[in-house]
C-alpha cells in the first residue's frame, strides 16, 4: 500500500511541475484535476493504511468537489471568455521549471531537517507537498494571467490538503466541508471576476506594479 | 643573427626541459640548496612536486620543438623566445622550491615573464589584456603573499617543511583565492580570456596548458599538505565554484568565432572541472570518506595532466592555423581538412581528447568524477548530496556543451567550403610541425586506453597526499594481470557495488565493430562512388557564405541560456528580395562575458571613484601632513603585525 | 562458451530486429491515420536497396565523411553489445557503466554533426546545431535518469542495475507490496526516459522521421548529403538507437533476463511482447500530438528533467 501511495504523492508533485512546464491554460485545468484525482487516491490509500472511516468520506468528497466540479467550472468559465491559450509568464517556461526543481531540492533540504513523524508514510509526503506548495506560489507570482493564478491557488490548496490528510488522523471532516466549500466558493467568484472584467473590456492580463 | 638567437634560446628551453625531465627521475625526493647572496634558495622534489615538474617539462619540451618552426613569425623578435625560456624555468623552480622566499621569487619572475610576452604583440588588444593580466596577477600575488606571511607567523620558519598541519581557515581561504586568480576560478576569471589568446601561440600554449597548472599545484600544497583538516565547507565550496566556472567557461567557449578565445574559455571550463575533484576531494578527506577523496582526487589530477597534454596541442593547432591561414577567426576559415589532412586529424583528437569522447583520456578524468559525485549522493550527509547532484547536473551539461563547442570549432574551420581566400590560400604544415604535434595527441590516446600503469603512480602521489592515511594504489588497483579484465574498478561508498570502466575493451569493441562493419559494406554493397558537388537546392549561384556558419552553429543554445549572456546583435541587409542570397547582408554579433559587464566594470567605476574621492581628500601641497601620513601609516602597519603575531 | 554464444544471439536479434521495430511504427502511425501503409518490412528493403546503389560524395567532402559513418555504426553497435536486453550477460558486459553509455552515445552525436558540417552544405549544419541544442537538453537528463537507477539500486552497471530490479520486483510481488522497492522511482524514470527517447530519436514533436522538409528537419538534415552505403549505415544506426532507448524502456517497465539457456524462450517472448508495446504508445503518441516549434522542445524536455531530479531525489532519500 504504502509504495503506492507515495506514487500517487508523487505524481502530485509531478502534475505541478508539468503545470509549470506548460503554457496551456486548458491543459493546466486538466493537469489540476489529475492532481486532484492522485489526492483522492492518495487519501484512500491513507485510510487503507490506517484504518480512518473518515478519510473514505475525505476521498469521496474530494473527487465531488476537485476532480468534478470545480474543474468544470473552470472550463466553462474558460468557454464563455476568449482569453488567449496561453499564458504569458514573467519569466520563461524551462527557466520556471527549473525553478520548480530547485524548490523541490530546498523543500526535501527542509523537510530532512524537521522531524514529522506524525505524518504518516515519513518525511517524503512533507516534502512533496511543501514542494507542491511552493511550486503553486511560484506559478501565481509568475504567471500574468488570472486563470493561472486561480491554477495556482488551487495547487496551493491541493498542497495542504496533502499534508493535512497525512496526519495519521486526517482533519475533522467538517473542516474539510468547510475549506471544500469555501475553495467552491473562492473558485465561482473568481470566474465570475474573470467573466466581468472581460465584459468590462479591462485588460485581461493583471497588471503587476 | 636573429636566427642564431632564436634558435639558441629555443635549444635552451628544449635542453632545460630535458634537464628537468630526467634529473627528478635519478635522483627523486631529495632537498638541494642555491647559496645566492642575501639567502639561501631552497629546492626540494617531493612526490606532489615530482608529477608538476615533469609534467611541465614535457609539455615544454613539445611546445619548445614546435617554437623551433613555428619561430619563423616571430624573426624581429627573439627576446620572445628567451622570455619564453626564462617562463618555462621560472614555473619550473615554482614547483620545486621547498621555501616561502623561493617560492615568491619563481612565482613573480612567472608572472613577469608571462606579462612581458602577453604584451608582446604591442598592438592595442594585447597592451589592454596586458594590463588587466598585470592587475589581476598582482592581486593574486597579494593574497598569496599574505598567506605566507600568516604562516610565516605560525611557524615563524620559512621553510616548507615546517608547514605542515598548520594552516588554518584564514590562510587556506586567502591561498586559494590567491591560486584561483592565477588558474581563473569563476569571479577572478575575466583576465584569462583575454591574456591567454593574445600571446603568441606557442606562449599561448604554454599559460594554459602548463601555468595554469602551477596554480593547482598551489592549491594541493595548501590544501592537502600545509591545511588543517577540518573545514568541510571549504570542499564544498570548490566543489560548486567549480561547477559553476566549468559551465560558465564553456557557455562562453561555445559562442566564441576567435579559436584561440575558444581555447581559453575551455581551460576555465577545465579548471573548473579540476577544482570539482579538489573540493570533493578535500570535503571527503574532512569527514573520512577515504574512497570518494582517492576517487575525486584522482579525477582532479588526472584531469590536470589530460588538460595540459590535450590544451597544449590545440593551441599549437590554433598557432599552426594562425601562421598558415593568418586568421584566428573561425568564420574566415572552413576547408582546412583538404590542406593539411594530418594535422586536421591530430587537432581532431585533440579536441575529441578535450571534449570528453571515450575512450580518450579526456573521457577517463571526467568518468572519474562522475564516479565520486555519485558516490558523495550515496553519503547521507545533508549537504553534500544536493551539492552533488547539482555538480553532476552542471558537469553533465558541460560536457555535453563542451561536445557542442569542439565540433563547432573543428567543424567550422576544418570541414566544409573555404569560407574565404585566405582560407584557400592557407600554406601547409611543416614537418615539425606535426611532430611536436602528435606527440601530445600520442600521449593522450596512450593514457586513455592503457592508463593502469599512470593510475598506480598517480595512487602513490595520492597516498602521500593523504599522508599514508589510505593508499591510493591498493584502491585503485586493477583486477587481475589482463588488459582487458583489468578495468578502473571504484566502489565509492560502502553499500554500493563497483564502478567500472575498461578503455582497453571500449577501443578493442570498437576496433571489432570498424572491421566488421567495413567488411560487411565492402562485400554487401556495391562499391562505386562518384564525386559530385553539394547540393544547393538547383540554384545556379555558387556562394560560399550559403553554407552554415558558425554563430548559427550555436544560436539555438545560446538562445535557451539567453540570461547567461550579455549580446548586442544587429541585421542589416538591402531589400532587394529578388533572389534567395541577398547581396550585402551584415550580421554582426558582439558577445561579452556577462561578468565582465555587470562585475567588473561597475568596480571599476567605483574603484575610480573611490580612489578619486580619497586623493582629493589626502592629497596636499603641505610637506609635513604628507610625512605624517607616511608615518600613520607605517604605525597601522605595526599595529597590525602586533594584531596579527597575538 | 554458453554466455558468449547467447549474448551474441541477444545481440544479432535486437541488431536483425532494429528495422523491424522503426518499421512498426510507421506502419502503425499510418494505420491510425488511415492510410494503406508501408509494408512492416520496408526498412530491410530500403536498407539492402540502398547497398546496391552508388554512393555519391560531395566533392567538398573530407576523410570525415567516408570515416563518421563507420564510427556512428559502430559506436551504437557497441551501446547495442552493452544491452542486457533480455539475457544477463550481454557481450560486453564489463563496459555496462552508466556513464560510459551516455558518453558513448554522445560520442555517435559528436561525429554525426562532424558528418553534417563536412560538406559545406547549407542544411547539414541546421541539423548538426539541432542535434546539439537537442542533446545538451536530453543528456543531463539522462545521466540523470541512470544515475538515479544507479544510486536506487546500489549498483554502477546496468546490468546489475536491472536485475537488481528484477530481483526486488519479484520479492516484493511474493510478499505483497512491501519491502526495499519503489514504484514511484521506476515510474518517474519511465516517463523521463520516454520524453528523451522521442527527442534523441527524431520523433514527433521534437522532429519528424517521415518529412523532408529543410527547414524543421533534424536528423535528417544531418544525412542530407548521405547516400548509398553511407545513407544505409546511418539510417541502421539510427534504427539502432531507437532499439537501444526502447528496450532501456522496457527494461525500466518490467525487467526480466534470463540467466540462463532454460528461461531463455521465455524473457525473449517477453522483450518482445513489450517492445511492440512501446512501439503501440510512441505511435499512438505521434499521431495524437503535432510536431513542436524547436524552441519549444526546451519546455518539454526541462519537464523531463525535473521529473528525473525529483526521481533521484527519491533515490537518494532511500526507499
Amino acid at each position: 500500500m504504502d509504495k503506492f501511495a507515495e506514487l500517487f504523492a508523487v505524481l502530485i508533485l509531478v502534475s505541478a511541475v508539468l503545470n509549470a512546464g506548460s503554457p496551456f491554460i486548458e491543459f493546466g485545468i486538466k493537469l489540476y484535476a489529475f492532481q486532484s484525482l492522485m489526492l483522492a487516491l492518495y487519501t484512500l490509500m491513507v485510510a487503507l493504511h490506517s484504518n480512518t472511516p473518515s478519510l473514505y468520506w475525505s476521498f469521496s468528497i474530494t473527487i465531488l468537489f476537485k476532480v468534478i466540479t470545480i474543474p468544470y467550472f473552470l472550463f466553462k468559465t474558460l468557454k464563455k471568455t476568449d482569453i488567449k491559450r496561453e499564458m504569458d509568464s514573467v519569466i520563461g517556461i524551462p527557466e520556471s521549471v527549473v525553478l520548480a526543481g530547485s524548490l523541490t531540492l530546498l523543500s526535501n533540504i527542509i523537510a530532512e531537517k524537521i522531524i514529522t513523524s506524525v505524518i504518516a508514510f515519513g518525511s517524503l509526503i512533507f516534502t512533496i507537498s511543501l514542494a507542491t506548495f511552493l511550486i503553486g506560489a511560484m506559478l501565481m507570482i509568475t504567471r500574468k494571467t488570472l486563470f493561472s493564478q486561480i491554477i495556482g491557488f488551487l495547487t496551493i490548496d491541493n498542497a495542504i490538503f496533502l499534508a493535512g490528510n497525512s496526519f495519521t488522523r486526517g482533519m475533522p471532516l467538517i473542516v474539510e466541508f468547510g475549506v471544500l466549500f469555501d475553495l467552491l466558493a473562492a473558485v465561482l467568484i473568481l470566474s465570475l471576476l474573470i467573466i466581468n472584467i472581460k465584459k468590462s473590456s479591462i485588460n485581461k492580463t493583471m497588471k503587476h506594479n | 643573427m636573429n636566427g642564431l638567437l632564436r634558435y639558441t634560446f629555443i635549444s635552451l628551453s628544449i635542453s632545460a626541459g630535458l634537464f628537468f625531465l630526467i634529473f627528478p627521475l635519478i635522483s627523486p625526493y631529495k632537498e638541494f640548496y642555491v647559496y645566492t647572496v642575501p639567502f639561501a634558495l631552497t629546492f626540494k622534489i617531493d612526490r606532489l612536486s615530482i608529477f608538476f615538474v615533469i609534467l611541465i617539462a614535457l609539455v615544454s619540451i613539445f611546445i619548445s620543438v614546435f617554437s623551433l618552426k613555428y619561430s619563423e613569425e616571430y624573426k624581429e623578435k627573439p627576446h620572445i623566445f628567451f622570455l619564453g625560456l626564462l617562463f618555462i624555468l621560472s614555473m619550473i623552480l615554482v614547483v620545486l622550491s621547498y621555501d616561502m622566499v623561493t617560492f615568491l621569487i619563481f612565482w613573480e619572475l612567472m608572472s613577469l615573464t608571462s606579462f612581458f610576452l602577453v604584451i608582446s604583440d604591442g598592438n592595442s588588444e594585447s597592451k589592454k589584456a596586458g594590463r588587466l593580466y598585470f592587475l589581476m596577477t598582482h592581486i593574486g600575488t597579494v593574497f598569496i603573499t599574505s598567506a605566507f606571511v600568516l604562516l610565516y607567523l605560525k611557524s615563524s620558519s620559512l621553510s616548507f617543511g615546517n608547514y605542515k598541519d598548520i594552516a588554518g581557515i584564514l590562510i587556506l581561504l586567502l591561498a586559494v583565492t590567491g591560486f584561483s586568480i592565477k588558474a581563473g576560478l569563476l569571479p577572478f576569471h575575466a583576465w584569462l580570456p583575454h591574456a591567454h589568446p593574445v600571446a603568441p601561440s606557442h606562449i599561448s600554449a604554454l599559460m594554459s596548458g602548463v601555468m595554469v597548472n602551477v596554480a593547482i599545484y598551489g592549491i594541493l600544497r595548501f590544501l592537502f599538505i600545509f591545511g588543517l583538516k577540518g573545514y568541510p565547507y571549504l570542499g564544498i565550496l570548490l566543489l560548486i565554484l567549480g561547477a559553476l566556472t566549468a559551465f560558465f567557461g564553456i557557455m562562453n567557449a561555445l559562442v566564441q568565432k576567435d579559436i584561440k578565445k575558444t581555447l581559453a574559455f575551455s581551460t576555465i571550463e577545465n579548471i573548473g572541472i579540476i577544482y570539482m575533484g579538489i573540493g570533493l576531494s578535500y570535503w571527503a578527506s574532512v569527514e573520512g570518506y577515504k574512497i570518494i577523496a582517492v576517487t575525486a582526487l584522482l579525477a582532479a589530477i588526472l584531469h590536470v595532466l589530460n588538460h595540459a597534454l590535450s590544451k597544449s596541442a590545440l593551441f599549437m593547432g590554433s598557432g599552426i592555423i594562425l601562421k598558415n591561414a593568418h586568421t584566428k577567426n573561425m568564420e574566415e576559415l572552413g576547408g582546412l581538412s583538404k590542406k593539411m589532412s594530418f594535422f586536421s586529424v591530430l587537432f581532431l583528437i585533440a579536441a575529441m581528447s578535450i571534449s570528453a569522447v571515450p575512450p580518450l583520456n579526456g573521457f577517463l578524468g571526467e568518468w572519474y568524477l562522475y564516479v565520486s559525485l555519485i558516490g558523495a549522493a550515496q553519503t547521507h550527509n545533508l549537504y553534500i548530496v544536493y551539492f552533488s547532484i547539482i555538480s553532476i547536473a552542471l558537469l553533465s551539461l558541460t560536457g555535453v556543451i563542451a561536445g557542442a563547442a569542439f565540433a563547432k570549432l573543428y567543424g567550422i574551420t576544418f570541414l566544409g567550403k573555404h569560407r574565404s581566400d585566405k582560407a584557400k590560400n592557407a600554406a601547409k604544415t611543416g614537418l615539425i610541425e606535426n611532430i611536436s604535434l602528435s606527440f601530445p595527441v600520442l600521449l593522450c590516446i596512450v593514457i586513455g586506453i592503457y592508463p593502469y600503469p599512470l593510475i598506480s603512480v598517480l595512487g602513490g602521489l595520492i597516498s602521500y597526499l593523504f599522508r599514508g592515511l589510505v593508499s591510493g594504489g591498493g584502491i585503485l588497483r586493477a583486477f587481475g594481470s589482463n588488459p582487458f579484465s583489468a578495468l578502473s574498478p571504484v566502489q565509492t561508498y560502502k553499500n554500493y557495488s563497483y564502478s567500472m570502466y575498461s578503455p582497453m575493451l571500449f577501443i578493442t569493441g570498437i576496433l571489432i565493430f570498424l572491421g566488421l562493419a567495413a567488411m560487411f559494406f565492402k562485400i554487401a554493397s556495391n562499391g562505386k562512388t562518384r564525386k559530385y558537388k553539394t547540393w544547393d537546392c538547383g540554384l545556379e549561384e555558387d556562394n560560399k557564405a550559403a553554407q552554415f556558419s558558425g554563430s548559427g552553429f550555436s544560436y539555438g543554445i545560446m538562445r535557451v541560456f539567453s540570461t547567461f549572456y550579455s549580446t548586442a546583435s544587429e541585421i542589416k541587409f538591402d531589400t532587394d528580395v529578388k533572389k534567395y542570397f541577398r547581396k550585402d547582408t551584415v550580421y554582426s554579433e558582439e558577445i561579452s562575458d556577462i561578468f565582465e559587464m555587470k562585475v567588473y566594470e561597475p568596480l571599476k567605476k567605483y574603484i575610480l571613484k573611490a580612489s578619486n574621492y580619497l586623493s582629493s581628500i589626502f592629497e596636499t601641497e603641505n610637506m609635513n601632513l604628507s610625512l605624517s601620513y607616511v608615518f600613520l601609516s607605517l604605525v597601522l602597519c605595526v599595529i597590525i603585525y602586533l594584531f596579527l603575531v597575538g | 562458451m554458453a554466455e558468449i554464444g547467447l549474448g551474441l544471439f541477444q545481440f544479432f536479434l535486437i541488431l536483425g530486429l532494429a528495422p523491424f521495430f522503426a518499421g512498426i511504427i510507421h506502419k502503425l502511425k499510418q494505420n491510425f491515420r488511415g492510410q494503406k501503409g508501408i509494408k512492416i518490412t520496408q526498412f530491410y528493403t530500403n536498407f539492402f536497396k540502398l547497398l546496391k546503389k552508388e554512393a555519391v560524395i560531395s566533392s567538398e567532402s573530407s576523410y570525415i565523411s567516408k570515416i563518421a559513418p563507420y564510427i556512428i555504426l559502430s559506436v551504437n553497435l557497441l551501446v547495442l553489445g552493452i544491452l542486457p536486453a533480455f539475457y544477463r550477460y550481454p557481450l560486453f558486459a564489463p563496459l555496462s557503466d552508466i556513464i560510459v553509455i551516455v558518453y558513448a552515445l554522445s560520442a555517435a552525436t559528436f561525429f554525426i554533426t562532424l558528418y553534417s558540417l563536412d560538406q559545406g552544405s547549407p542544411f547539414g549544419g541546421l541539423g548538426g546545431e539541432r542535434e546539439w541544442f537537442l542533446t545538451m537538453l536530453s543528456e543531463p537528463s539522462l545521466i540523470f535518469i541512470f544515475v538515479a537507477l544507479a544510486i536506487y539500486s546500489k549498483k554502477g552497471m546496468i546490468t546489475e542495475i536491472f536485475y537488481y530490479i528484477q530481483k526486488n520486483a519479484a520479492v516484493a510481488v511474493s510478499n505483497g507490496f512491501h519491502g526495499h522497492f519503489s514504484i514511484a522511482i521506476p515510474f518517474m524514470l519511465l516517463i523521463s526516459l520516454f520524453i528523451l527517447g522521442l527527442s534523441e530519436n527524431a520523433r514527433i514533436p521534437i522532429d519528424n522521421p517521415e518529412t523532408h522538409l529543410e527547414l524543421t528537419m533534424i536528423h535528417e538534415a544531418n544525412i542530407l548529403e548521405a547516400s548509398g552505403k553511407y545513407l544505409g549505415m546511418l539510417e541502421y544506426s539510427a534504427y539502432i538507437k531507437l532499439s537501444i532507448f526502447l528496450t532501456f524502456m522496457s527494461l525500466i517497465l518490467f525487467p526480466y533476463m534470463a540467466g540462463n539457456a532454460a528461461e531463455l524462450p521465455f524473457a525473449v517472448l517477453l522483450y518482445l511482447f513489450k517492445m511492440l508495446m512501446l512501439c503501440f504508445i510512441i505511435a499512438i503518441f505521434e499521431v495524437l500530438n503535432p510536431k513542436m516549434r524547436l524552441f519549444r522542445a526546451p519546455n518539454m524536455l526541462s519537464v523531463a528533467f525535473i521529473i528525473s531530479l525529483i526521481a533521484m531525489i527519491l533515490s537518494v532519500r532511500g526507499v
